[in-house]
């Protein structure tokens, strides 16, 4: 299986909840630099819990692979999330709305062995601000 | 048919000049001319000239602004790169935002397709800009 391959079934995995495998595919102390994953425990259970912390925001969550290319040891995803907020969100303060949300992120992902062992991603916050109601839209949107 | 290497090196020579220096004649020549920018700023058309007018104003707004490229990954056709963006906020984060004087620095994601060429023709960035704007004051910290 190639690293692509490995980055798009983590996906799979996080729709699917399914832990076991998620722990197949990250590194244990994998590390990730996403705005925010300071607020997380370190390692793969701060990935699980983001992605439970997801679910119980936007417990119809599901997300989409847009692209994904790969050059030796990275590989690179956009992926798109939709979801509908009914279970608030409370990072951000913001209550459940029934709002939906269509907001997506660039991740690159760095492996080693087979396993995803460093992440960096920036997700499109502002965006999904504006669709949960929680920010004015930009002038000329 | 360019490499996934020469598009990179583009990349990384349209920060340098364009954004670093200022010059703007390297974008004119780089960019497609049926670009497209799939993120544009909101109110802009997301074309070369509106691409072009929003690395000008960037410069206008921080003339200190500089860009490093953290990393750069090459396949097939399209190119990723990630960034931090640091600089002096002299003239407003945006326009018609008051400046703060204050420093800051944001984290960038690009994937940038190209032609046969070696132009450039689509572009998407998602960049950190509530983290930037919670440095500079002009936004309360998550939650908070």
């Amino acid at each position: 299986m190639d690293n692509v391959d490995v980055v798009r079934n983590l996906e799979a995995a996080y729709n699917a909840r399914d832990y076991d495998a998620v722990r197949q595919i990250l590194a244990a102390d994998v590390a990730c630099h996403t705005p925010g994953s300071e607020m997380l425990p370190a390692g793969i259970e701060g990935c699980i819990a983001s992605n439970e912390g997801a679910f119980t925001s936007f417990p119809d969550r599901r997300t989409e692979v847009l692209d994904a290319f790969g050059d030796g040891d990275r590989v690179v995803t956009h992926v798109r999330m939709t979801g509908t907020n009914t279970g608030g969100i409370e990072w951000a303060g913001i209550p459940a709305n029934d709002k939906a949300i269509d907001m997506d992120w660039i991740q690159i992902s760095r492996l080693q062995d087979g396993k995803i062992v460093e992440t960096w991603a920036q997700m499109d916050i502002p965006k999904m601000m504006v669709q949960l109601g929680a920010m004015p839209a930009p002038e000329g949107m | 048919m360019t490499t996934p290497q020469e598009n990179a090196a583009t990349c990384r020579e349209f920060i340098q000049r364009v954004l670093n220096e200022g010059d703007i004649s390297y974008a004119e020549k780089m960019l497609a001319d049926d670009f497209v920018d799939h993120s544009p700023m909101p109110g802009t058309a997301g074309d070369k000239a509106s691409a072009i007018a929003m690395f000008t104003m960037m410069r206008a707004q921080t003339p200190d602004m500089h860009i490093e490229v953290e990393d750069v990954v090459a396949d097939g056709s399209k190119v990723a790169v990630r960034s931090t963006m640091t600089g002096t906020d002299t003239n407003g984060f945006m326009p018609g935002m008051p400046p703060t004087g204050k420093a800051f620095s944001m984290g960038g994601m690009d994937v940038l397709t190209f032609d046969e060429n070696g132009l450039n023709t689509e572009h998407y960035g998602i960049y950190d800009i509530p983290g930037a704007m919670t440095q500079l004051g002009l936004m309360p910290p998550p939650g908070g």
